[in-house]
């Protein structure tokens, strides 16, 4: 390994993970009004004791431009604040899921919802994952490009060919 | 629960875009320095390389990252936390700005970030409100309080100030000391008595006589008071009349002047320097040197901590300036000259060099740092372009990296049916 990808201390462990998991029909797709319920694990964390875990349920944007973020619930339990944060048992959260933004695929711009857990250690390190799930049912706009293509990208050559990434 | 084993239909939610500004921003990527920075390091501070190294090794970047920030950190402080990032569009300079402000955030300075770019113009008016905040801390500081309008304050100018304001303060602890005196009045006949009890060497007890209007008060404040004592007839009532008072008692003066002469001090003044510069504090004489200061100065001098406190204040605040190009000519010399003034660092990005701020670093694209940060964000070599796709890439876009990014989030749209194994690798890193 090269000293450029040597990582000292790396961030995460294989062993130490959260894992969230969302109740419901299994395709994670949920609409307006609907009630987001899960629960989540957290698995081996042995180096340093949890002062804090936040669950959020939020939507961001990706894309070319800059990242936007609102965040639709959240829960914070404090060891300091007396919260019992066990690595045992599941924690439970449930929240009605809003009217918008619907979840959206675009080339330039998209619109997803997650599930965030945090939980930071009292070393200073914090561990996350998200899992993403849609709220509504948009269709995928890139397919719908695919189908019908601008008559007018024809005379535009790309500026990168696809298959170099290959 | 593992995550090696997907489910098929996890592949019909779609992935992120690695090259989307959520991955790529300034400070989600670190900072890729090329290996003939890490030798010109080695080679020109070959003592502190080991440091370096030593120190990388606690530290959460990577080794090299982490060696070459310490040495730009080095070197800016070395030279008056004054520097600038040169480079081109797209070459990395508000990255490692970026990631210079983290870790000089952790090492304890205090930064004012500000920066400019095409769609952001300067407005001088939020600036300085923000400067002003920024200094709202500094004790015992000038430009605070006269930051609108735009606060060039020449050093004559402050150390005048400085001087109205010593002078006016010691006339009104003159004016101060003059209504206590008065205050406390002894006639000529007590002051005879006294003294002849004095030059007798009396022992005073309960029986000895009483200087009338004199009387020693344990108890209640002794002399100029406005809550309690109201003039001579008033002294007497706050005390114990039966109380015995001891014989230093007639030696009290209100104000008693300090034998100054004893401690030698000579202070120098140089013009062109602080004059808080030519004070050195050390910690042994701290106290007798600043009761000495305090009274001959002309100007008045806080207390000890609070001095030194004001002198390292300014150490450890910053100012970071990106796009200091898209200033104004005379913005641009306001804003140095006020860092300057006021010994705030000053870090700045531009494109071409500014005059009177020494050069931090040289940020230019090549083959090597974009390989690193194209193997970053996929996360995989195999997926990372080879070297001479990676050059066309370059001279197609004319070395900027920004470009070529917003180039491969397309290419990562148009890709879309891409084989399975492709799309695990991606899934790995950006999780749907």
């Amino acid at each position: 390994m090269s000293p450029a990808t040597l990582r000292v201390f790396p961030a995460q462990t294989e062993t130490e993970q959260i894992f969230i998991r969302l109740d419901g029909r299994g395709n994670r797709l949920y609409y307006p009004g609907e009630t987001l319920a899960g629960s989540y694990y957290l698995s081996q964390i042995t180096r340093s004791t949890i002062e804090t875990a936040e669950i959020s349920i939020l939507w961001r944007t990706e894309g070319k431009g800059n990242e936007d973020v609102g965040v639709h619930a959240f829960w914070r339990l404090s060891s300091q604040d007396g919260d019992w944060i066990g690595l045992l048992q599941p924690g439970r959260f449930s929240s009605v899921l809003p009217k918008s933004p619907l979840s959206y695929e675009g080339a330039l711009i998209k619109i997803r919802w997650c599930v965030r857990a945090r939980v930071f250690l009292a070393n200073g390190e914090q561990l996350v994952d998200e899992t993403y799930f849609r709220l509504g049912n948009l269709p995928d706009m890139r397919i719908l490009n695919l189908t019908a293509p601008n008559p007018a990208d024809k005379d535009r050559e790309p500026r990168l060919e696809p298959q170099s990434l290959r | 629960m593992d995550k090696s084993v997907i489910h098929e239909s996890f592949y019909s939610f779609p992935e992120s875009n690695p090259f989307s500004t959520r991955f790529t921003a300034p400070g989600k990527t670190p900072f890729f320095f090329e290996r003939s920075f890490l030798q010109h390091i080695s080679v020109s501070k070959p003592d502190h390389y080991s440091e370096y190294v030593h120190q990388a090794l606690g530290a959460g970047e990577t080794l090299i990252e982490s060696v070459c920030l310490q040495y730009l950190i080095d070197k800016l402080e070395s030279n008056g936390r004054r520097g600038q990032i040169l480079g081109a569009n797209g070459s990395g300079k508000t990255t490692l700005m970026t990631v210079l402000k983290k870790k000089m955030l952790a090492r304890g300075y205090e930064i004012l970030s500000w920066n400019l770019n095409a769609q952001r113009r300067f407005q001088p008016e939020i600036f300085w409100l923000e400067m002003q905040r920024f200094l709202q801390t500094a004790p015992n500081f000038l430009p605070t309080r006269c930051l609108l309008p735009p606060p060039v304050v020449s050093m004559d100018d402050y150390r005048a100030i400085r001087h109205d304001v010593g002078a006016n303060q010691t006339r009104q602890e003159q004016t101060n000391q003059n209504e206590q005196l008065e205050s406390f009045q002894v006639s000529d006949d007590l002051l005879q008595r006294v003294n002849h009890v004095e030059s007798s060497e009396a022992k005073y007890d309960n029986n000895a006589e009483t200087p009338v209007g004199f009387r020693f008060n344990s108890e209640g404040s002794f002399g100029f008071s406005k809550t309690k004592n109201n003039g001579d007839a008033d002294l007497n009532k706050q005390g114990d009349e039966n109380q015995e008072a001891p014989k230093s008692a007639f030696k009290f003066a209100p104000f008693p002047a300090q034998d100054l002469d004893k401690i030698d001090v000579t202070l120098t003044q140089d013009d062109q320097d602080e004059v808080y510069d030519d004070v050195e504090i050390e910690e042994e004489q701290d106290e007798e040197l600043f009761d000495h200061l305090k009274v001959n100065l002309d100007f008045p001098i806080p207390d000890v901590d609070a001095l030194r406190k004001n002198r390292h204040f300014f150490d450890r605040k910053m100012v970071f300036f990106d796009g200091f190009d898209h200033l104004s000519y005379a913005n641009r010399i306001v804003v140095r000259t006020f860092c300057r003034m006021n010994h705030l660092g000053l870090l700045i990005t531009t494109h071409s060099p500014a005059i009177g701020v020494p050069v931090l670093y040289r940020t230019n694209a090549c083959v090597e740092t974009l390989g690193q940060l194209m193997n970053f964000l996929l996360d995989d070599s195999d997926m990372t372009p080879d070297d001479a796709q990676l050059e066309i890439l370059l001279k197609n876009f004319k070395f900027d990296v920004r470009e070529i990014l917003f180039a491969m989030y397309d290419a990562f749209e148009n890709y879309r049916v891409a084989p399975r194994e492709l799309r695990e690798k991606i899934m790995r890193r950006y999780p749907r």
